[in-house]
C-alpha cells in the first residue's frame, strides 16, 4: 500500500527519473528496503505473537540508538553529550522492559 | 522461551530498522530525491517477499486466513501508508527538528490504545509505563 502511495506521488514528479539512478545507488536503497521493510518488519510482526504489542513496539522503537551506533562506527560521526544521555535513558527503558516479570 | 524469542525478535527488528537508514544515507549522498529512494526500497521488499512466499510454499497458507485477520492486516497497512505520507507531508511543511521527535512518541499511543482496546492480552503495568517513557525520552534526546 505504501508502495502504491509512493508510486502515486512519484508519478506527479518525473517518473523517468528512476532510469537515471546509478546501479550502486539503487543497490543501497534495495539493501535499505531489505533490512527495513522485509527483515525488520517480519521480525517485528513475529515478535507480536510472543510478547505484548506495547513491549514489542517500545523495544523496536529504539532503532535510532542502533543507527547512531552504526553512524559512529561506520560513518565516523560524533556523538554529543545529550545523545549519550538519550542512549543511556533508552537502554535503561529497554532493560526494564526486558526484565519485566522475570524472577 | 516464547517470551525470550519475542524479545530477541523485537531487538533484532530494531537492529534491522537501525541499519537501514545507513544504506539510505549512502544512497541519498548522491543527491537523489528521497521519494525515489523510498519507492525503490519498498519495491525491493515487496519483490523479495513475493519470492520468499512462493519459494517457501507459504502462499498455500492464504486459504487458512480468516476474513477478520485479512481485514486487520489491511487496516495495519493503511495506517502505515497514511503514516508514511503524513510524515513526508509534515517534513515538507514543518521543521525537521520538531517533526522527527513528535513522530517518535508513537509507542505512547500504542500503550494507551492497547490499554483501552486490548485489555485481555496486554499487560500494562508500572514497569511497562516507566520503560516506554524512558525509551521515548531517550530516543527524542538522541535524535
Amino acid at each position: 500500500m505504501a508502495l502504491v502511495f509512493l508510486i502515486g506521488i512519484g508519478g506527479v514528479q518525473e517518473f523517468s527519473g528512476f532510469l537515471d539512478i546509478p546501479l550502486l545507488i539503487r543497490f543501497y536503497f534495495m539493501l535499505a528496503g531489505f533490512f527495513n521493510y522485509l527483515l525488520g518488519r517480519a521480525l517485528y510482526y513475529s515478535s507480536f505473537r510472543f510478547i505484548g504489542v506495547t513491549q514489542s513496539i517500545a523495544i523496536s522503537s529504539t532503532y535510532p540508538i542502533i543507527s547512531v551506533a552504526f553512524a559512529v562506527t561506520v560513518l565516523g560521526e560524533k556523538v554529543s553529550v545529550l545523545q549519550f544521555v538519550g542512549i543511556g535513558l533508552t537502554l535503561s527503558g529497554v532493560y526494564i522492559l526486558l526484565m519485566k516479570g522475570r524472577k | 522461551m516464547n517470551r525470550l524469542r519475542g524479545q530477541t525478535e523485537a531487538v533484532l527488528a530494531s537492529v534491522c530498522f537501525g541499519l537501514a537508514p545507513l544504506f539510505a544515507k549512502k544512497g541519498l549522498l548522491s543527491g537523489l530525491n528521497p521519494l525515489y529512494g523510498a519507492t525503490i526500497a519498498n519495491a525491493t521488499a515487496l519483490l523479495f517477499m513475493i519470492l520468499f512466499f512462493l519459494a517457501a510454499g507459504q502462499h498455500k497458507g492464504w486459504t487458512s486466513a480468516t476474513k477478520q485477520g485479512v481485514m486487520f492486516a489491511v487496516l495495519s497497512g493503511l495506517c502505515n501508508s497514511v503514516a508514511l505520507v503524513s510524515y513526508y507531508w509534515a517534513m515538507a511543511i514543518g521543521k525537521v527538528a520538531i517533526v522527527v521527535p513528535v513522530t517518535c512518541i508513537y509507542p505512547l499511543f500504542t500503550m494507551v490504545v492497547a490499554y483501552l482496546a486490548m485489555k485481555e492480552s496486554e499487560v500494562i503495568d508500572v514497569f511497562t509505563v516507566i520503560g516506554t517513557l524512558l525509551i521515548v525520552i531517550g530516543v527524542i534526546l538522541t535524535i
